[in-house]
């Protein structure tokens, strides 16, 4: 009885109330964007809390289409999503532009249809998100491949090897973290542009358009690759290794970058992952540097295609919330599988960084 | 002859040469892509800062005609008192909701992890998708009124529908009214900041509290349990371990998340963009929206000369209250 009087004093319960409350501010839009996101029009209209049953169709087909390209007849087998005519009436928004095929289709050979929500069919084709998620993920390859390559080289050169010029060019580094992103986002943009003409068909040649590097892969990745605040993590975990394993590595006949791909970076994954991870999450949710240098979906990524696709929807709520939906899942996803890492990338950059 | 009256030293040498040799091929990728992209154009931004360029011709010096028109900018200058507002409110109020939240968190108990885990997700969503979800809860026919007619209902008041994100009028303004002062319009700068500014404040809030809540709590985590247990057998109260042992110890992690912060919300421009565009009447234009619409020529020609000097009084100003901050927290460390 005292046991369990102790145990429900006044402070504890205080720090549950906060936390409770505070719980459900997290969670509410992200429940309202859920319930709003399987709703249809009509139930948007009529400011339902929650949609009165879950209205899914069986929109996504696995076809075989045959299709005339210049006179030419292909056969492809693919999923392809459609939304059938009544449960796009049901929704609202949609009826005039479920009735569009692809113009060059002749046969269409349909093998069998899976059920799912029928907003967020919508909002995927609507906005042609396949299209933008494959960008994203090109683009994050690119930039994390790149990121960690150049930063770990870095990282190991200031760490782990003695030369002259050493703690000048890492002041200088720690320098470059000061400046503001705003002061250079803009002629960054006009450099960008001129070093994508040097290499150009004006110029070097590399490519077949006049401006190698914006509206392509260039533009949105390399200027990201020199990334001070990875090389100063990587650094400050590379110089705890001990000195022996270098001696030890060196006897053997190791030189410097095997040292550093078998030894060093096999200990440090744990740095490494938390590079990864906050290069993933910063690509995936970068918006106004991608807004200058596309200006077509060749390779616009997922923020802007999405940001396109709810200025363009209008007050479609339901159509905007699943599009906002399906772009937020992978990174929630993502962050419940490595929260542990993310949270510990936190603590550390911040404290130490 | 010399070479040969002393081998090790040479020896030596030799191989600190090739030591330095593999540490700039190490570096050379950072440093090629640093000195084109940071180095290179923060060089670049600081001349186009003295020169009319509208991207289309070249850029033609005009000297420091941009940096003398700085006190007659209307514009700019209503945009660092928005700025002003904003850094006023956000700092603080996301600071210490952090550190509560922290401290709450860090307290013996349960599913510890659960909590932790749920706080911390609206941060790692995209400026995007949170405008968008807030777009929604703040339309007039939104959660957000909803949720304030209910409880304005419990207490048989009424409450007026706001349209949140197009509403001008500001706090002091709202405060003065019922007493029958009217502030005019073109002392806008003691009008206060406007609803839709503080309701983009409020989101704001949301999104970072959850990173800094991370921060403090790693912090709270490395304050030694004996601290707590002396201060506990000289008779301190909880609240006074609190003020006396807590706040102190976490003093350099404050600095550290008041100074993010500031920088942060100097340089808000996604959630405006996406938002209100810096309306209503101009009331949530911020310095960074203004330079990016100018700088591209969103209303008018492009004006990257005038962009660039903003950008630069931008960047002296963030880093004037970093330092002010830094000294100012740091005194009080040293009194302790």
């Amino acid at each position: 009885m005292k046991n369990s009087l102790e145990r429900l004093n006044i402070p504890r319960l205080l720090v549950y109330a906060v936390l409770l409350f505070y719980t459900g501010i997290s969670l509410l839009p992200l429940i309202w964007m859920t319930s709003v996101s399987m709703m249809t029009l009509g139930e948007v209209n009529a400011g339902l809390v929650w949609p009165r049953a879950i209205n899914a169709s069986p929109c996504i087909l696995v076809t075989t289409d045959e299709y005339r390209v210049e006179g030419q007849t292909y056969s492809r087998t693919r999923i392809t999503i459609s939304i059938p005519e009544e449960a796009a009436a049901q929704q609202g928004g949609l009826a005039a532009r479920s009735a569009l095929r692809e113009a060059n289709v002749i046969n269409r050979n349909e093998h069998f249809r899976i059920p799912f929500i029928t907003n967020y069919c919508a909002a995927w084709q609507e906005a042609n998100l396949g299209r933008y998620i494959y960008n994203t993920l090109r683009i994050v390859v690119i930039t994390v491949a790149g990121t960690v390559t150049f930063c770990t080289l870095a990282a190991y050169a200031f760490a782990r090897i003695k030369f002259t010029g050493r703690e000048l060019l890492f002041a200088l580094m720690l320098a470059t973290l000061m400046i503001p992103d705003i002061v250079t986002d803009l002629p960054n943009f006009l450099i960008v542009s001129k070093v994508g003409e040097f290499f150009g068909s004006g110029g070097l040649g590399w490519c077949n358009v006049r401006n190698c590097w914006t509206n392509n892969w260039p533009a949105l990745t390399i200027p990201f690759m020199a990334s001070a605040i990875s090389i100063f993590l990587m650094r400050q975990h590379f110089a705890t290794i001990p000195n022996e394993l270098w001696d030890a590595a060196r006897m053997d006949g190791a030189g410097h970058l095997r040292f550093l791909l078998q030894v060093v970076v096999p200990l440090s994954r744990p740095v490494i992952l938390v590079i990864v991870l906050f290069t993933f999450i910063g690509s995936w949710n970068a918006l106004a540097w991608p807004l200058l240098v596309t200006n077509d979906d060749s390779w616009r990524p997922i923020s802007v295609g999405l940001l396109q696709f709810l200025q363009t929807e209008g007050n479609l709520a339901h159509l905007r919330m699943a599009g906002v939906m399906i772009t937020l899942l992978p990174i929630l996803l993502l962050y419940a599988l490595t929260q542990r890492t993310f949270i510990e990338g936190i603590s550390t950059s911040g404290l130490k960084g | 002859m010399a070479a040969l009256s002393n081998p090790f030293k040479s020896l030596k040498s030799q191989a600190a040469r090739r030591e330095a040799f593999a540490a700039y091929i190490f570096l050379s990728p950072y440093l090629l892509v640093t000195l084109i992209f940071t180095v290179g154009v923060f060089g670049f931004a600081i001349y186009i800062s003295f020169t009319d360029f509208n991207l289309f011709t070249a850029p033609e010096w005009v000297g420091l005609k941009h940096y003398q028109s700085l006190f007659t900018d209307r514009k700019f200058i209503r945009s660092l008192v928005n700025a002003f507002y904003y850094a006023l409110v956000v700092v603080p109020v996301q600071t210490s909701l952090a550190i509560l939240l922290a401290v709450v968190l860090n307290a013996p108990m349960r599913a510890k992890q659960f909590f932790r885990t749920i706080f911390y997700a609206p941060s790692v969503t995209s400026s995007v998708v949170i405008s968008f979800i807030f777009w929604w809860l703040y339309l007039k026919t939104g959660y957000i009124n909803f949720a304030f007619t209910k409880i304005w209902g419990l207490f048989g008041a009424e409450w007026e529908m706001i349209n949140w994100l197009n509403d001008p009028r500001g706090l002091f303004q709202l405060i003065l009214a019922p007493f029958g002062v009217n502030i005019p319009s073109s002392l806008w700068y003691l009008r206060g900041p406007s609803i839709t500014w503080m309701a983009i404040m409020a989101q704001n809030i949301f999104t970072t509290v959850p990173t800094f809540m991370i921060m403090f709590l790693a912090a709270l985590q490395d304050i030694p349990p004996s601290l707590y247990e002396a201060a506990s057998i000289d008779g301190a109260s909880k609240r006074q371990q609190f003020f006396k042992v807590t706040l102190p110890m976490l003093r350099p992690v404050i600095l550290l998340v008041v100074v993010l912060g500031t920088i942060g919300t100097w340089q808000i421009f996604d959630q405006v963009a996406i938002l209100t565009a810096g309306g209503p009447l101009d009331t949530t234009l911020t310095p960074v929206y203004l330079i990016y619409t100018e700088a591209l020529g969103v209303s008018g020609p492009s004006r990257m000369g005038y962009a660039a000097s903003r950008a630069f009084v931008l960047g002296l100003i963030i880093f004037f209250f970093t330092f002010i901050q830094r000294r100012f927290i740091e005194r009080g460390t040293e009194h302790n």
